[in-house]
């Protein structure tokens, strides 16, 4: 399509009065085209890193000197002269070179044995309760926690004011976490394919065709949920509007996106692979201004029930090189100190190996946070190999404090509206210069 | 119960019969939802359930076992004295299953496309159902098994037990090679039993979570210990000297239980029957089916003895089936939407590497679930990225046009290998090859005159199926009228664009959210 049509479209697409009359998260991306044109350099920025299938905390973060984890792990434990020392304890995993460079410059910190109480071994449920803040102690929730700051930002004020109301995800997936009450979020796989192209071999056919698929489209078009004749059509009446913003959020959006990724440049050596890929663009995102704050990207694999030890140097290897390309890209292009980087896994796994030379699901682990202007080093208190409850560690630090801290600290918004109680305390951010 | 009081049978109209074709089936032509009403309810709902099952299906050539078994090979191979030829052994080696597993992928979608009620053999329920057991005891052909015959194997498992009882079907599944390597069962022994399996076995596939504790998970871990496979040619193996044959206590219940009787106990449970109820409503009545719809259903259907025919009897003869409630009510999955389309036109599959790799961004790809938890389905299906794929694929269906991604391979499936990248997006030779005028011909659908909205009402019933919302039909229809300088001139068969003009419609009545929906 043609530049001259997609602005047209555009331009049809936001002043069209239906369409901003009557959708609830049309003002959104009005912002995000407004806020293109300037606003966004000074914005904090929170990428989230999911390590997802349960990363083994305890050979991530190596307490070599103990005992008791020697004794555990037979056959997967990682000796201590094989560790990037922390401290006379502790140690990093080999594969995480790149990161012990990024924690012996105060740029990493590691928050010790982070969890939640009564540890859910489920991926599915663990994964829900990260990703929305609740827990099985309190009824369900089903918002994201991230979602719930979007919200929190557009409280009663114009949403055209404040760039960055939506959480952009580069993968096939919507984490649960964007999740809100306009129920919107940018997945993005393949920015090449991130829009809409009519067919019309003129470029007036093509032009009438975008306008039928817009109006097919459109948020709020009522009329076309009433069947032709009364009777047996007829669906759940969100679905259909759900589908609609959908179609529309993405259309304006990808022309943007696409223009930003061509115009902006990665200047640090990557490693292949889906994360660093993933990582690549969020860094020309941020280099273009993209008036978005929260970025997600994923890692899988870390479900390790079996022959770990190959499987799991080779997922933290990578994770460590795409992050740390990913900081050293940023810093290259002076961007670096806008974005906080923050790692997690549903939970941590069994401190006993099991007999396949692998790992059950366990409770708490380490959390991550990278950046040029966090409090690094170590956080929290390790874990006790004596005090175990059904084979696994007690959690030490709730994850809603990290988030509390990020929230505050970084992202400034008051936490305790938006995790609904009091975590604050934990203190990961250093002022931003 | 109220609810499933049966339809009318003068309500059994085409459009009713084309509903039931997309959720028995995958879809088909109007002709084919003509011909099914012709059959009235109980004819139609007969033909679509009571059908012969598949049992004894060859498996496809690539889905053979391999010549070199697991233990031939790495023998061999540990014999080389080279570390890179050992590693390039393996990589042919895992080439090789890939190309195979993809085969595969595209043999399971031909069968998809061929079923129909009318088909002797190839039926659409049990193709349908395949698929849906497919999900939910999903199995990744990824990092554990990598090699096809397993995969297939347990294909034809689901295929040949579509139907079956539950009970059947968990007992298949605790015994099936690819399930007992994807979750770590294989390895599993007494003194050290493997969690893995016997937790999803409860949460994912059975009761759901909430209704057993910790000590049930280890309890039953003990009773799968043994339950092993033969990894020279992939058939089940109990390995008594792994076995833990000592008492176990599970779910209220204790004794010296093995696999069978984790079965028995767990499928006494009201919790499975209603877990069970729920995942089949949704998938094959309507999207979130409510408590009052989730009790009456489970307890006829452990009532039944899990009878899943029966179930299905009564279900697609119900008024609710045939309701607003339901009608509609379903975002078709990625291969529904595929293989519907596709019927539609009564196309073949197009070239392997796009109808894989469509599928693929769509979000489901067969034998790689995204995880245990199978495809969750209903409005996980769209986002912002899926809609407008599912958007690019009307367009490549229509005009051959083929988005890049299409065309690369899963990183998982070929890391590092032939990926190939081919940048033109202009109309190609891969357009699926349809004559819409042809179709309309062999219809007897073709008057000399057709007004805009004729055609475009043709084509809506067409792919579309169901009465359509008047802002749709107007839209196409105003396409309908729109000639190439954007100038008002009615279509004709008797031009020579009419198969342009009229591709140009159909991809925008799939461009519709309304197209998304069956």
């Amino acid at each position: 399509m043609s530049l001259h049509t997609r602005r047209e479209f555009l331009s049809t697409g936001l002043k069209g009065a239906g369409l901003l009359a009557v959708s609830t998260f049309a003002p959104a991306f009005v912002a995000r085209t407004a806020a293109a044109t300037g606003a966004g350099r000074d914005a904090s920025i929170l990428v989230i890193v999911q390590l997802s299938g349960g990363n083994d905390g305890l050979n991530t973060v190596i307490p070599f000197a103990d005992d008791l984890y020697a004794k555990a792990r037979p056959t997967i434990r990682i000796p201590g002269r094989d560790t990037l020392k922390l401290s006379d304890s502790l140690g990093l995993h080999p594969s995480l070179a790149g990161m012990k460079g990024e924690y012996d410059a105060g740029r990493m910190a590691i928050v010790e044995n982070v969890g939640y109480p009564n540890p859910n071994r489920s991926h599915f449920r663990s994964m829900e309760i990260w990703h929305t803040g609740g827990d099985d102690t309190k009824p369900r929730v089903t918002d994201g926690w991230l979602g719930r700051y979007f919200d929190a930002k557009c409280d009663g004020l114009d949403p055209r004011n404040l760039p960055g109301e939506i959480g952009v995800s580069l993968g096939k997936v919507m984490p649960q976490a964007f999740r809100n009450r306009a129920n919107v979020g940018l997945a993005i796989n393949d920015p090449a394919t991130f829009q809409w192209n009519p067919s019309g071999e003129t470029s007036t056919l093509a032009k009438v065709q975008e306008k039928i698929f817009e109006k097919l489209n459109q948020p709020g078009g009522g009329g076309t949920m009433a069947p032709a004749s009364g009777g047996i059509s007829g669906n759940e009446p969100g679905t259909m509007d759900f589908l609609r913003h959908t179609a529309m959020n993405a259309v304006v959006s990808g022309d943007e996106i696409r223009a930003l990724l061509k115009q902006e440049k990665n200047r640090a050596k990557y490693p292949d692979g889906e994360l660093s890929s993933q990582l690549q663009m969020v860094a020309r995102l941020i280099t273009g201004d993209f008036p978005t704050r929260v970025y997600y990207v994923a890692q899988g694999g870390y479900d390790t029930h079996a022959d770990q030890l190959g499987h799991h140097a080779r997922l933290l290897g990578d994770f460590s090189q795409s992050v740390t390309a990913f900081l050293d890209d940023l810093r290259k292009q002076k961007a670096a100190d806008r974005v906080v980087v923050l790692a997690f896994s549903e939970f941590g796994r069994r401190v006993a190996e099991n007999g396949s030379r692998g790992t059950d699901h366990g409770a708490a682990a380490p959390m991550f946070i990278f950046g040029d202007t966090i409090q690094g080093g170590l956080h929290g208190t390790a874990p006790d190999l004596s005090d175990l409850v059904d084979g696994d560690v007690k959690h030490q630090t709730d994850f809603r404090q990290v988030y509390a801290a990020i929230l505050d600290g970084w992202l400034k918004t008051p936490s305790e509206k938006i995790l609904g109680q009091d975590f604050r305390g934990l203190d990961l951010i250093r002022q931003r210069g | 119960m109220d609810l499933l009081a049966p339809l009318p049978a003068r309500d059994f109209s085409p459009y009713a019969a084309a509903h039931l074709l997309w959720r028995a089936g995958f879809g088909g032509t109007w002709k084919e939802a003509e011909e099914l009403a012709a059959l009235g309810l109980d004819g139609a709902v007969d033909r679509l359930v009571n059908y012969r099952r598949s049992t004894g299906l060859k498996a496809p050539p690539c889905a053979e076992p391999l010549k070199e078994s697991h233990r031939v090979f790495e023998e061999r191979v540990r014999a080389l004295p080279d570390e890179r030829e050992r590693e390039k052994e393996r990589q042919v080696r895992r080439e090789t299953e890939q190309r195979n597993i993809r085969e595969l992928q595209i043999w399971w979608l031909d069968r998809m496309l061929a079923s129909s009620p009318s088909h002797k053999t190839i039926h659409p329920l049990e193709e349908k159902l395949t698929l849906f057991w497919h999900s939910h005891f999903a199995t990744g052909f990824q990092d554990k098994i990598e090699e096809t015959h397993p995969i297939w194997q347990q294909n034809q498992t689901f295929r040949e037990l579509a139907l079956a009882a539950f009970p059947d079907q968990l007992r298949a599944v605790i015994h099936d090679p690819a399930m007992l390597v994807w979750l770590d069962n294989a390895a599993s022994h007494r003194g050290h039993p493997n969690e893995n399996f016997a937790r999803e076995l409860m949460e994912l596939f059975s009761t759901g979570v909430g209704h057993y504790s910790e000590t049930d998970v280890k309890e039953s871990a003990r009773a799968l210990t043994g339950y092993g496979i033969d990894r020279e040619n992939w058939t089940f193996a109990f390995r008594e000297d792994a076995h833990d044959p000592d008492e176990k206590s599970f779910l209220g219940q204790s004794g010296c239980f093995g696999g069978d009787d984790i079965v028995r106990i767990i499928t006494e449970q009201p919790a499975t029957a209603k877990f069970m109820a729920r995942k089949i409503l949704d998938a094959f009545v309507c999207t979130h089916p409510g408590e009052d719809l989730v009790e009456p259903v489970a307890d006829l259907y452990r009532a039944s003895g899990y009878d899943l025919k029966a179930l299905f009897h009564s279900l697609f003869r119900s008024q609710l089936f045939y309701s607003a409630r339901a009608m509609n009510s379903v975002v078709k999955s990625p291969v529904l939407l595929a293989i519907g389309a596709l019927k539609g036109m009564r196309a073949k599959l197009p070239a392997d590497d796009l109808i894989l790799g469509a599928l693929r961004v769509m979000g489901q790809n067969l034998f790689f679930p995204p995880d245990v938890n199978g495809w969750p389905g209903g409005g996980d299906w769209i986002n912002s990225n899926t809609l407008l794929v599912r958007y690019n694929f009307a367009n490549f269906l229509m005009h051959g046009v083929s988005p890049d991604e299409f065309k690369t391979f899963d990183r998982q499936v070929n890391r590092g290998g032939n990926r190939r990248t081919f940048l033109e997006t202009q109309r190609n030779p891969d357009a699926v090859d349809w004559s819409p005028k042809k179709q309309m011909m062999s219809d007897g659908a073709v008057r000399l005159v057709l007004s805009n909205k004729d055609i475009a009402n043709h084509f809506l019933r067409e792919f579309l199926q169901r009465e359509p919302p008047r802002d749709l039909s107007d839209a196409i229809a105003q396409l309908a009228g729109t000639d190439g300088s954007g100038g008002r001139r009615s279509m004709s068969v008797e031009d020579v664009n009419f198969d342009e003009r009229a591709r140009g419609l159909v991809h925008l009545i799939m461009s519709s959210p309304d197209y998304q929906l069956c």
